[in-house]
Formats: structure tokens, C-alpha cells, sequence
């Protein structure tokens, strides 16, 4: 590995010298009760150096560091679409190190499991989405992916048991993407001859449909499946579900929409949304853009009807994931301005609430041991900061006013009335319907109705600070 | 220069020594082997550093080719040559070993060593020779030594897995003997040198087509080549860890590497590079899929091997430099990978339930498989990605309609091979009540050894394939080879 540092560090450098600081520190350290709190100083830290490169409204940020192997460059940069990713990832990360930092590491310590690994596998998430969304070369985006994907199934493996089922499936899939996504990146290199991203895309218009549609079925499918796209979407509810509490709110928050970041940074910035509505299905008479707004809306309802019939807590809200996130895609897909924003806002958004409503159900489940929503019940009296956590949750989940996912599903609905979609504006509006009626469920049944008898004594949950 | 001999001559001398020596004294007996390994490691690893990169030919007894047999010595040559003692030292039998177990008796224990430095002897020749004849004896003294080696145990069914492996080995000799006349008809020479200046008027056309097809199914019996490789689950599952180590990483690795010699010097038609292309996807679908399949640890990474090699065979098919560079480091990530994996597997024997809870008891071997694995199945930043990223890229080069479907069924082999390996990763990780014992201390340390390597490799991938191009460029250099084995002095006489 040729490594070379071309001048003096730039601030990406440093914000991915600390991430890569924090991996180190909790390999060290990660034993010890200090090290939660440590962890989220540090992810606060990475924060701060994701706020000095300033790329949000600013110039682009290259970092320094360049690998050549095999006389391909491997290198990074960060502009406002990575650093929007960027920031939702290191947030994701502060808040479950928080909410891992207290008694929770205490029980998980108590249960046999190991805090370091915990801790380290935490890191490692954050760092390697770090990387992935620098990528600025299809060896470093697959070099990312990857990591992405093994750090994922480190922390879906920690629990054993029924998670090493789910976790072996998502490996399955996520490798089946990856495998796909390597493809994808020969036939690339054989017509353009580099792996960069500029020449690759600058290569783009003058490939034929065929060509085009290869990748979308290679590439796309590859990046679906992080994203759980109808239909790779199978492995996502477990896996995210049986992960343990700060694991899961994380994943829920920003894992699958490291896949949404590579379907904008190749397929909406890359190939654009023009050229995708000019390539026609053949024998029908959708554009390959329609098609995708189609998995998208149907990504939407499906998983969202699942959700409706969950019992347990953790699975209601896993599969609720899957379904928001078609609301993206399908904002993405609209490609005007309000769509596209609203779509990347509902990233924004969706990843606070899911937190937050995740992060809440856990912390009945600290107390209660359970997540069946069958033996849940009158816990607002026993709860009620946490009872109002979830209420809010539920509001924005289901995006009714005044909360923020209101917002942005309001700017993708009204960029497909805009835009000529009734279809799929009414499709949209039918998965909001199934989300408002299984969040109900959700609350009905843990917040309200009969305190039961085992749970008369119960506390509240423990404040992480 | 003619020392060369040296790492042929001198385990087969030590192997005929043995049984007397350790008659007179046990203790020299036992350490005659290792010692002669390290003798010749020696000896090849400074001829390679004095040989300043030119390649040279010897003329064995001074018998001027093509009448007489003779050695060359390359890049690739030496490589294979010093990994030959190297591992052989890593897997030796009884090192580490603390008594107990078949080999306790002392004439059984010389005639196993005896056999292992005779196994050493003909890869090592295999890697050198220059022509045919010779190949084919070293190739048979190979294929003798490992019957021997393969039945050690004794067992009924270390008996049975090793008359099935005697049959398909005896039919893939006549085969390859039979290609091998086909070629002496045609020419009248075995030299590879002449071979090849002789093979663009003798052997092209159907002839020449069906030599090498006998010859790569032939020689293709110990490279686990589609579809004389039957044997192979049972032989790796019944011999002795060390044992199938040496034949899964090593031996393997030499017969590829006369393939590739025949493939480079005499057989250049697309015809020949297709079959293997064919050959190579069988194995790899095949192999995989069986791998899935499998119920015990050893069969596992057995099936996976002919799998592995597949790969070896489709990145040989791809031709020209990329495809030589492409195969050879596929090859030795293998020689690698496998040969640790089978390290791993000789107390993980049984089935792969029994498995679980092994990762708790050896962390670092888990730690180890899991390294391993990953690399295995081309994790990035790790060795295995970029050799793998070699052979795709080389195949969507080529973009043929076959080197596509190679190229998809090499991705799909990939992730079946994820899923079951970190089936059983996950199993190593599990609970269980009565683990199975860690593996043996040398065991370990050989893995250890060689993840550092490869670590080392990963973290060096820059120069490290600077130097592994250049090895790939002078083993494609047909006029270089010829020019060696006859120097211009010779043919500007006639």
C-alpha cells in the first residue's frame, strides 16, 4: 500500500483521525465503567470536527491521504451531501453512547456480555460510515461498503442466540449486494478504465441503455439491499430487532441509509433523474424512474402492513424502517427540489424519531423484560417521561403536524401532487394510514389501558447521566 | 548455479537415510528431516537472491538439451521451490507434537518423514523441471508419497478414501501419459523449450487440443481440478491435518503450476485457455455448493478448496500478463489461507455442531478463522479482495460471453462461501457446555504465522504486487524461457 499524505492535514483528516481515535480508545479502555462515558466525548469530539470542515455550506474537503494500489488511488472527500449523512451518523452514535453509557452497561455487563466489544463495535460502525461517505472512488465506496457491512454484523452478532440467526441472514444478503456491487465495479472498470468516481460518471451519458440498465440492476440492487428495498428487505426487522437496545436505536437511526447515500451519490447524482426517466421497461410503459418510485411506494406499504402485525415492540418499529425509508427514495425519485429535500429531510427526521421511539421502547424493556405488546400495558403511570418520549415519537412517525415528520412527508407529498403522481401520492398516503394505526397499537398497548399485576412495582427508567 | 539440484537431491538422499539413521539414533533420526528442510530453504532463498533476476537453465550431468533433461529456475520457479520446504517445516508431522497418537513407534514415525521428504523432493522438482519427462516422474513420485502419507492413520476409512484416491490418481496418470505420448508423437521432444518452438507448426488443430485436455485432466487429479476431484473430501477428511494441509496448500499449487507452464509455453490457442475456463467454473460452482452442503469441518474446507481452485484455473484462463498475475496471486493467497485452515481443523475434526463454543476456549484460533475467512472471501482491505478484484477485473476485460458468466458464477460462489463460513464463525462464538479442545500449540503458531503474513502482505499490497507482476511478466516470456534453455551460442550454430 502506497500511502501517501500530499500536504498538511485537512480538517476531513481530522475528523477521521478522531473516529479512528475512538475505535483505538475503546479497544484500550473498553473494559472499564469509564469507558461510556468516554465514547461519548468522543463521539461529541468527532462532532465538532465534522462541524470545522465547514462543507456543509462550504468547499468541498479533501483528505490528504491517498492509498494507490495497483495503480488505483483510493481517496476521500467530503461536500455537503456526505457531510448531511455525516452529521445524522455522529448524532446517531452521541445518543447511543449516551443511552448505553449507564445502568444499561451495567446489566449488559451483569448478563456476561463484553462492554469492550460493545463499545468497539460501536466505533467501528461510525468510522466505517465515516469512510463510506468520503468515497470518492468505486474502490473506496466497495472498501467502505464492506466495512459498513461487517462492523453492522459484529454489533447484530453481540447478543448470540436468536441474533446470530438474524445477523448470519443479514451477512447473506449484505454479501450478496456486495458481490453484486463488485460486478458491477469490473464491467465498469473494463469500459471506463478507472475505478474513480469522476471519470466514471463523466463516462455515464456515453454508455447505451443496456449498459445502464446492467448497473441499475447490479448496483442498484447491491445498494437496495442495505437500504431494504423491496425485495431484499427480508433480513432487516430481526436483524435491527434482536440487536441489543443502543445497537438497535443506532441502526435505526442511519445503518440502512447508508445504502440511500450510494443510490443518490451514483444513480440521482450520477446517472440523474433524466436520463433515468428516458430509459423506458421494456413491453410496458414505465421508465426505469417510475420503476424505482414504484418499489419505493410499494417498499412504503408493505413492510408497513407487517408492522401493523407485530406483537413485539422492537419488530413493529424495525419494520417501520423498512417502510420510511420508500418515503425517501420516493422524494428522491420526484427529483425537484422540494421532493429531493424533503426526502433528505425525512432522513433527518426519521432517524431522531426512530431513536428516540426506539431508544423509549428499550427502556420498558429494562424494567419489564419484555417487548410483547401482549403483556405490556398501563405503564404511563409507572413511565411518564418515557410514556411522553414515545408519544411524540408516534406523532412524528406517523407525520402528523406539529412534529417533524410532518415536514418532510408533507414536502413529498406535495412534490408528487406537483409533479404529476396521484398514483403514487395515494400509495404514499395508504402507508401513512398503516403507520398511524400500528403506532397506535404501539402506545395502546405499553403506555395505556390495565397496569398489570407484575408491573405494579416497577420504576422508572434510569436517567443515563 | 548447479547447486540448483540441491533442493531436489537432497530430501530424496535424507529420505533414504532415514530409516537407517534412526535405527542407530532416534533423536537424529527425528531431526534429520527438519534439518534437511531448512538446508534446502537455504539454498534455494539464496540462489534466488544471487540469481540477479535473469533466469538460467541447468543442464543436468552436463547433457546439453534438448537430448538431455534440465532444470529452470525463474521468478516463479523459486517462489514455489522456497514455499515447497517452508511449508513442509510449517506442517511437519511431528513437531509440537507430544507423543500419543499413531506415531509413537519409531520405525512407523522414520518411514512417515521419509515419505513427507519424498513428497518434498518431487514439488520441489515439479516446481524446476523443464521438460516433460521429468515432470511426469517427480509428478508420480508426488502422488506415491501422498498415498502413503494419506492412509497414516490407519483407519478403515482413511483406507477406503485412499484406494478411491488411488484409482482417479492412476487414471489421471494414464491420461496424462497418454497426452504426454500424443505430444512426443507429434514433436519427438519432452522439452518445454523445443515444445514451444515447435507447437505453432505441430500442435495446433484437434491433436494438439486433446493432448492438453488429457493433460490438464491428468495432472489436474492433484489441483483438484473438475472432475477428477472426488477424492478429494474423503482424503482431507480422513488424513492427518498436516497431511491435508500440505496437499490442499501445496501440492496442489505445483500441479497447478504445470498446467500453467503447459498452458504459457507450448498450449497458446484460445481453445485450450476455454477448456480450462470450463473446467474452472464446474469447480468453482460445484465445489461451492458442496462446501454449503457439508456437515463436518475438514469436508468443508475441502469442498471449498476445489472451489478456491476454480477460481485459480478461470484467473490462468484470462491469459496474457493480467491473467498470470491474477492466477499466481489467487494461487499463493490460497497456499496461505488453506493451509491454515487445515492447520485449524485438526483438533476442530468432527461435525460442525460440535463446534460451538471452540471460539471461547481459542480465541486467537477463532480469531484466526475469522481472519482467514475474511480474506478467503475478498473483505477489503485484506489480501483476498485484491487478488479477487484481479481475477474480475481480468475477466470483464476479456468480456467474452463465457468469461462473464465465469465472472458472475466466481461473485455467486463468493457469497454462498460467506454464508457458510461464517456459519460456522458464529458457531465458534456460540454457547455450548462442552467445547472442543483448542488447537495444538504448533498448530496455532503455523496459523499465527501465516496471518501475520498475510497481514504483512495486506498492508504491503503496493509492492508486493509490483514484485509479483514482475514474476508473472518473465513466467509469460515464452522467448525468455526458450532463449535460456538455449543460448544464442547454441543456435546460431545450426
Amino acid at each position: 500500500m502506497t500511502t501517501s499524505m500530499t500536504s498538511s492535514m485537512t480538517s476531513l483528516d481530522h475528523l477521521l483521525l478522531v473516529s479512528a481515535l475512538t475505535v483505538v480508545a475503546m479497544l484500550l479502555i473498553g473494559r472499564r465503567r469509564i469507558a461510556g462515558p468516554v465514547s461519548v466525548v468522543l463521539y461529541g469530539a468527532q462532532f465538532a470536527a465534522l462541524l470545522a470542515t465547514g462543507t456543509l455550506f462550504g468547499e468541498p474537503v479533501a483528505s490528504s491521504l491517498v492509498i494507490t494500489v495497483l495503480d488505483q488511488p483510493l481517496h476521500w472527500r467530503y461536500d455537503a451531501l456526505s457531510w448531511f449523512f455525516a452529521m445524522i451518523t455522529i448524532g446517531a452514535g452521541f445518543c447511543s453512547a449516551w443511552y448505553a453509557a449507564g445502568a444499561w452497561m451495567d446489566r449488559y455487563r451483569d448478563q456476561g456480555h463484553s462492554p469492550r466489544l460493545f463499545h468497539v463495535a460501536l466505533a467501528l460502525n461510525v468510522f466505517s460510515m465515516l469512510l463510506l461517505l468520503g468515497s470518492r472512488d468505486l474502490l473506496s465506496l466497495f472498501l467502505g461498503w464492506e466495512l459498513v457491512s461487517w462492523a453492522s454484523f459484529l454489533m447484530m452478532a453481540l447478543l448470540g442466540g436468536l441474533a446470530f440467526q438474524a445477523a448470519l441472514r443479514y451477512l447473506t444478503y449484505a454479501f450478496a449486494g456486495a458481490m453484486a456491487v463488485l460486478g458491477a465495479m469490473a464491467l465498469i472498470y473494463s469500459q471506463v478504465g478507472s475505478f474513480e468516481l469522476d471519470p466514471v460518471v463523466a463516462a455515464l451519458p456515453g454508455m447505451s441503455n443496456g449498459q445502464i440498465w446492467l448497473l441499475l440492476l447490479l448496483l442498484g440492487g447491491g445498494f437496495a439491499v442495505k437500504m431494504g428495498l423491496l425485495p431484499f428487505h427480508l433480513w432487516q426487522a430481526a436483524a435491527y430487532a434482536e440487536s441489543s437496545g443502543p445497537a438497535s436505536a443506532f441502526f435505526g437511526a442511519i445503518s440502512a441509509r447508508m445504502g440511500l447515500y450510494a443510490i443518490v451519490l451514483v444513480f440521482v447524482a450520477g446517472v440523474g433523474i433524466a436520463r433515468l426517466t428516458s430509459m423506458e421497461v421494456p413491453f410496458t410503459f414505465l421508465s426505469s424512474r417510475d420503476l424505482i418510485a414504484w418499489i419505493a411506494a410499494l417498499t412504503v406499504i408493505l413492510p408497513t402492513y407487517t408492522a401493523l402485525q407485530q406483537h413485539d415492540a422492537r419488530y413493529l418499529l424495525a419494520w417501520h424502517g423498512i417502510g420510511q425509508g420508500g418515503y425517501m427514495l420516493l422524494g428522491l425519485m420526484v427529483g425537484n427540489a422540494v421532493g429531493s429535500a424533503g426526502g433528505l429531510l425525512h432522513v433527518f427526521n426519521y432517524a431522531i424519531t426512530q431513536a428516540a421511539l426506539l431508544m423509549a421502547v428499550f427502556a420498558v424493556v429494562h424494567r419489564t423484560g419484555t417487548a410483547d405488546l401482549n403483556k405490556l400495558g398501563g405503564l404511563v403511570t409507572r413511565m411518564p417521561l418515557t410514556f411522553l418520549v414515545l408519544l411524540f415519537g408516534i406523532i412524528s412517525l406517523a407525520g402528523l403536524p406539529p412534529m417533524a415528520g410532518f415536514v418532510s412527508k408533507w414536502m413529498v407529498y406535495r412534490s408528487l401532487v406537483t409533479e404529476g403522481m396521484p398514483l403514487l401520492f395515494v400509495a404514499a398516503i395508504v402507508g401513512t394510514l398503516g403507520t398511524i394505526l400500528s403506532v397506535y397499537k404501539l402506545i395502546h398497548n405499553i403506555f395505556l389501558g390495565q397496569l398489570r399485576m407484575e408491573h405494579v412495582g416497577c420504576a422508572r427508567p434510569p436517567c443515563p447521566c | 548455479m548447479s547447486q540448483l539440484v540441491l533442493p531436489v537431491v537432497l530430501p530424496l538422499l535424507a529420505a533414504f537415510l532415514l530409516q537407517p539413521l534412526s535405527r542407530v539414533s532416534g533423536l537424529a533420526g527425528r531431526a534429520l528431516g527438519p534439518l534437511t528442510l531448512v538446508l534446502c530453504a537455504w539454498i534455494t532463498a539464496r540462489l534466488w537472491l544471487d540469481f540477479g533476476g535473469a533466469p538460467f537453465s541447468v543442464a543436468i550431468g552436463g547433457f546439453i538439451p534438448p537430448l538431455g533433461i534440465v532444470f529452470y529456475a525463474d521468478h516463479l520457479a523459486f517462489l514455489f521451490a522456497l514455499a515447497v520446504p517452508l511449508f513442509a517445516l510449517l506442517f511437519w508431522p511431528e513437531l509440537g507434537d507430544k507423543g500419543g497418537g499413531p506415531g509413537t513407534d519409531p520405525n512407523r514415525e522414520a518411514r512417515r518423514d521419509a515419505l513427507v521428504l519424498l513428497l518434498v523432493a518431487a514439488t520441489t522438482g515439479l516446481a524446476l523441471s523443464g521438460d516433460l519427462f521429468n515432470i511426469y516422474v517427480f509428478y508420480e513420485l508426488a502422488a506415491v508419497a501422498s498415498f502413503g502419507l494419506v492412509s497414516l492413520t490407519g483407519t478403515a476409512r482413511a483406507q477406503v478414501a485412499t484406494l478411491r484416491y488411488l484409482l482417479i490418481s492412476a487414471f489421471g496418470s494414464v491420461l496424462a501419459l497418454v497426452g504426454i505420448s500424443i505430444l512426443y508423437l507429434q514433436t519427438g521432444t519432452l522439452n518445454l523449450a523445443q515444445l514451444s518452438q515447435l507447437a505453432p507448426y505441430t500442435l495446433q488443430g484437434p491433436l494438439g487440443l486433446a493432448a492438453f485436455a488429457l493433460m490438464v485432466i491428468g495432472f489436474g487429479v492433484k489441483a483438484e481440478l473438475f472432475p477428477l476431484n472426488t477424492w478429494v473430501p474423503e482424503v482431507y477428511a480422513t488424513a492427518p491435518a498436516r497431511v491435508a494441509a500440505l496437499l490442499a496448500g501445496l501440492v496442489s499449487k505445483l500441479a497447478v503450476l504445470v498446467v500453467v507452464r503447459l498452458l504459457v509455453l507450448v498450449f497458446q490457442q484460445p481453445e485450450a485457455s476455454q477448456l480450462l475456463l470450463v473446467l474452472g467454473v464446474l469447480g468453482v460452482v460445484t465445489g461451492e455448493l458442496a462446501a454449503w452442503r457439508a456437515r463436518d469441518f475438514p469436508r468443508m474446507i475441502a469442498f471449498s478448496s476445489i472451489g478456491q481452485l476454480g477460481i485459480v484455473f478461470i484467473a490462468f484462463s484470462i491469459g496474457g500478463d493480467i491473467g498470470l498475475l491474477a492466477g499466481i496471486a489467487v494461487a499463493l493467497h490460497h497456499l496461505l489461507v488453506k493451509s491454515a485452515f487445515f492447520g485449524l481443523a485438526a483438533r476442530w475434526n468432527g461435525s460442525l455442531e460440535g463446534l460451538a463454543g471452540a471460539g471461547r476456549r481459542a480465541p486467537l484460533a477463532a480469531g484466526l478463522f475469522v481472519l482467514f475467512a475474511l480474506s478467503l472471501i475478498g473483505v477489503p482491505p485484506l489480501l483476498g479482495f485484491w487478488t479477487k478484484i484481479l481475477v474480475l477485473v481480468g475477466l470483464a476485460q476479456g468480456g467474452a460471453p463465457l468469461q462473464l458468466f465465469a465472472l458472475a458464477a466466481v461473485l455467486l460462489a463468493t457469497a454462498v462461501e460467506a454464508n457458510y463460513l461464517f456459519r460456522v464463525a458464529l458457531r465458534l462464538y456460540g454457547r455450548a457446555d462442552r467445547p472442543p479442545a483448542p488447537p495444538a500449540r504448533w498448530d496455532l503458531g503455523a496459523a499465527a504465522v501465516l496471518g501475520v503474513v498475510l497481514i504483512g502482505v495486506s498492508l504491503a499490497i503496493s509492492p508486493a504486487a509490483d514484485h509479483l507482476r514482475q514474476v508473472a511478466r518473465q513466467a509469460g516470456d515464452v522467448a525468455l524461457y526458450v532463449d535460456t534453455v538455449f543460448p544464442k551460442t547454441l543456435a546460431g550454430r545450426d
